[in-house]
C-alpha cells in the first residue's frame, strides 16, 4: 500500500482557470505549529488559486483549524509560512482581503442581529452595509432578535453575512456546514456560490464531512496528521482514482496490481476491493473496475494514512 | 509578485474602522460603564449632601467661619467660645463622615470588577476571536476598550476624590486635611490612580483566566491588597518632616498644622533610632508630673537616648507625594496592561 506518496510538496490546487500558473491567492509552504503535546501541524503545503472553492478535509485533530487560524494571523506558525495575496502572514490584523470564520461561529450574543452588523461595519474599513443586510434578509434573520436566541443556522448565516460584508478576496470558514440542517447547509453552499461567481471569491472551507462538501467545493485539500496528503480539483482526484472489485480468492489477480498505487485494500469472503491511485497496465481477469466517489477516494486515503501511523 | 484577480468591491462601501473602533468598544461596554459611572454618582450625591447638611449645622447655629478655628486646633491654646462649638458640632456630624471616608473602597472595586469583564467575558463566549478579526488590529483594539472603559470611570472618581476634598475642607478644622491617614485614598487623583490600578490588574486577570468569575475575585483580593499598601505605607511616598529636641519626654507629638503625624521615637549620640526600655527603678518612686519627666529623662538618657524625634508629612508635600503615587500607579498600570495585551495576542485563537 502507499505510505504518503501524495504528499505535494507545495502543490497548486488550480483555480476554474484551470493551470494554476498564476499567482495563489493563498501559499501555504511548509507550514508547522508545534504544541507542547507535539505537532499539530508539520510540513504542510498548498496553495489556491483565486476563484476557487476548496475543501480542506480531514479528520479531528488533522491540523485544518490550525492552519486556518494560522492564515488568519490568529496564531503564530512555529515554521514556514502562509503568505495571502503574496504578503506573508505574520501578526493581526488579518490581511484586508481575508475573512474568516471559526469553527464556532463567535459573536457578541448579547446584541440584536441589526447592533451585530453595527459594530461590523465600525469595525471594518472596509464594509458593505448593503450586502449585510441583503444577507440577513435573505436568512430571514430579524434585525432586533438577540443573537442568542437565533438558532444554530442562523448564527452561522449572521456570522457568514460578517465575513462576506468586508468584501474579502479569500474567505476561509472553519467548518460553516458543521451545525446546519439540510435545508440551511444548502442556503449557505448557494451563497457562497453567488458570491463567488459575483466577486470572484476564493473560498477555503474545513470539513471532516466529505458528504457535505462534495456538492459545494470544486477542490480538495485532504489533510492528515497535520500534513497535506491529497490535493487537486475534485474532478482529477477522483478520475486519477480507479475501484477494482475482483474474487474473494484471486490472490494472483491482486498481484498483478501495482502495489505502490494501492491506497486501500478491503476483503469479504466473497470479494476484494481495491481502491488504486492511478491506472493499472492490466486489469486481472474476471476484476471489475469502476469510478470511486470523492467520498470513497477520501476515506480510502484517510485509512491508508491512519495504517501508515499504525505502522 | 504579481497580485491576484481582485475582487469586485461595489461602490457604496460604508465601514468606518479605525474610528469606528471606539463606538463599538463603547457599545459593547456601555453597560458596565454606566453601572460603574452610577455607583460613582451615588457616592458624589452622598459626599455633596454631607457636605449641604455640614454647611446647614454651622449657619443654623451662627457660625459664620469655621475655617477661623483652623488655627487652634491640635495645639494646647486657648480657644474661643465660637470653635469650642464648632468642634462640639463637629462631634455630631462625626458619625455619617467616618461611614463616607470608608468609600475609598469604592473606585477600586469598580476598578477591578470593570477590568476584569473587559476580556474574559470575551473568552469565555469566544468573541475576541471575531473582533480580533476585523479590520482592527489587536494592539489597536486593546487600546481602545481599555481607553473606553478606563478613562471616563477615572475621571469620574478624580472628581469624586476633589469633591471628597472640597466637602471636607467645609469642616475648616485642621483634622480633616488630605493627607491624613486613612482617608488619603478618598482625595484629590488619589481615587483616580487607584481604580486605574486596580481596572489594569483586573485587565491582566481576565486574561491569565479567561474566566469572569474567577477574573473579578482575583482582581478585587488585588485591588484590595494594593490599597492596604497605600493606606499604611502612602508616608513614605511623600518627603518626611522630622523635629528634635534634647529634652527627651516632652510631649512634642503634636506636628504642625494640617500636617500627617507619622510616628516618634529616641536616637542616640549617632542619630540612630533606639529601642528604650521604661523599667526604671527611680521611675515608680516618681512624684508628680515634673517629677515624672525628670525621671522619664535620666531613665531614657542612661540607656543611650540623647534626642528625641517626631516625623511628620507636611500639607505642602502633598505635590511630591501625589506625583510620586500617580507615577507608582502608571507604572504598575502599564505593566498589568502590557501582561493583558501579551496573553491577549497570544491566546487570540
Amino acid at each position: 500500500m502507499s505510505t504518503m506518496h501524495h504528499e505535494a510538496d507545495e502543490g497548486t490546487v488550480a483555480g476554474p482557470g484551470g493551470s494554476g500558473s498564476g499567482e495563489p491567492i493563498l501559499r501555504v509552504t511548509d507550514a508547522g505549529r508545534k504544541y507542547r503535546r507535539g505537532w499539530a501541524l508539520r510540513h504542510c503545503s498548498f496553495a489556491l488559486q483565486p476563484g476557487s472553492i476548496t475543501a480542506l478535509v480531514g479528520p479531528n485533530g488533522a491540523g485544518k483549524s490550525t492552519v486556518l487560524a494560522a492564515a488568519a494571523g490568529l496564531l503564530r506558525l512555529t515554521e514556514g509560512e502562509i503568505a495571502v495575496a503574496g504578503q506573508v502572514v505574520r501578526s493581526l490584523p488579518a490581511h484586508p482581503d481575508l475573512g474568516y470564520l471559526a469553527q464556532d461561529k463567535p459573536l457578541y450574543r448579547q446584541y440584536s442581529v441589526a447592533d451585530t452588523l453595527e459594530i461590523g461595519r465600525h469595525l471594518n474599513a472596509r464594509w458593505d452595509s448593503a450586502l449585510a443586510h441583503r444577507l440577513c434578509e435573505d436568512a430571514g434573520l430579524p434585525p432586533k432578535a438577540r443573537v442568542r436566541t437565533l438558532s444554530g443556522g442562523q448564527r452561522t448565516r449572521l456570522a457568514l453575512a460578517l465575513v462576506l460584508a468586508r468584501r474579502p478576496s479569500i474567505v476561509l470558514l472553519d467548518e460553516p456546514l458543521a451545525d446546519l440542517d439540510p435545508l440551511a447547509r444548502r442556503e449557505v453552499q448557494q451563497t457562497l456560490l453567488a458570491e463567488t461567481v459575483d466577486s470572484g471569491l476564493t473560498v477555503l472551507l474545513s470539513s471532516h464531512i466529505v458528504s457535505e462538501i462534495e456538492d459545494a467545493c470544486d477542490h480538495l485539500v485532504l489533510l492528515t496528521g497535520g500534513t497535506v496528503t491529497l490535493q487537486g480539483s475534485i474532478d482529477d482526484v477522483v478520475d486519477r482514482h480507479l475501484l477494482l472489485t475482483g474474487p474473494g480468492d484471486d490472490e494472483t489477480g491482486l498481484g498483478l496490481l501495482p502495489s505502490a498505487d494501492i491506497v486501500e485494500l478491503r476483503r469479504t469472503p466473497r470479494q476484494i476491493t481495491v481502491l488504486l491511485d492511478g491506472q493499472p497496465t492490466h486489469v486481472p481477469q474476471g476484476w471489475s473496475t469502476d469510478r470511486p466517489t470523492l467520498e470513497e477516494v477520501v476515506i480510502g486515503h484517510l485509512r491508508d494514512a491512519r495504517s501508515a501511523v499504525v505502522r | 509578485m504579481s497580485a491576484p484577480a481582485a475582487v469586485s468591491v461595489p461602490e457604496r462601501i460604508d465601514g468606518t474602522a479605525p474610528r469606528g473602533a471606539w463606538w463599538a468598544a463603547f457599545r459593547l461596554q456601555r453597560s458596565s460603564l454606566l453601572v460603574g459611572l452610577g455607583v460613582l454618582a451615588v457616592m458624589a450625591a452622598l459626599v455633596l449632601w454631607h457636605r449641604i447638611a455640614v454647611l446647614n449645622l454651622y449657619a443654623d447655629n451662627g457660625i459664620i467661619d469655621p475655617v477661623a478655628c483652623q488655627a487652634g486646633n491640635g495645639r494646647s491654646v486657648t480657644i474661643s467660645d465660637e470653635c469650642a462649638r464648632v468642634l462640639g458640632l463637629q462631634s455630631d456630624l462625626a458619625g455619617p463622615w467616618q461611614q463616607l471616608k470608608t468609600l475609598w473602597l469604592v473606585p477600586s472595586i469598580i476598578g477591578a470588577a470593570t477590568g476584569a469583564a473587559l476580556f474574559s467575558r470575551e473568552f469565555e463566549r469566544r468573541s475576541q476571536v471575531f473582533a480580533l478579526t476585523q479590520s482592527v488590529g489587536a494592539l489597536r483594539w486593546f487600546a481602545t476598550k481599555v481607553t473606553v472603559g478606563l478613562v471616563p470611570l477615572v475621571a469620574a472618581s478624580i472628581g469624586v476624590g476633589f469633591l471628597f476634598e472640597w466637602t471636607a475642607n467645609a469642616y475648616g478644622v485642621a483634622s480633616w486635611t488630605p493627607i491624613e491617614a486613612p482617608v488619603f485614598p478618598d482625595f484629590g487623583f488619589v481615587p483616580g490612580a487607584m481604580l486605574l490600578v486596580s481596572f489594569a490588574v483586573g485587565v491582566a486577570a481576565s486574561t491569565v483566566l479567561r474566566q469572569s468569575l474567577g477574573a473579578l475575585l482575583v482582581s478585587v483580593a488585588a485591588a484590595l491588597g494594593l490599597l492596604w499598601c497605600l493606606v499604611f505605607g502612602y508616608q513614605y511616598l511623600g518627603p518626611v518632616e522630622r523635629v528634635t529636641s534634647s529634652d527627651l519626654s516632652e510631649s512634642l507629638y503634636a506636628p504642625p498644622p494640617r500636617a500627617e503625624f507619622l510616628g516618634t521615637g529616641l536616637l542616640d549620640r549617632t542619630g540612630s533610632e533606639i529601642q528604650i526600655s521604661y523599667d526604671c527603678e527611680a521611675f515608680e518612686n516618681a512624684r508628680g508630673l515634673s517629677e515624672t519627666d525628670s525621671v522619664l529623662d535620666r531613665c531614657f538618657a542612661s540607656q543611650g537616648a540623647t534626642q528625641k524625634f517626631v516625623d511628620y508629612l507636611l500639607l505642602t508635600g502633598r505635590a511630591q507625594l501625589t506625583w510620586t503615587l500617580s507615577g507608582i500607579s502608571a507604572a504598575l498600570s502599564a505593566l498589568f496592561l502590557a501582561i493583558g495585551y501579551a496573553l491577549l495576542r497570544r491566546r487570540a485563537s
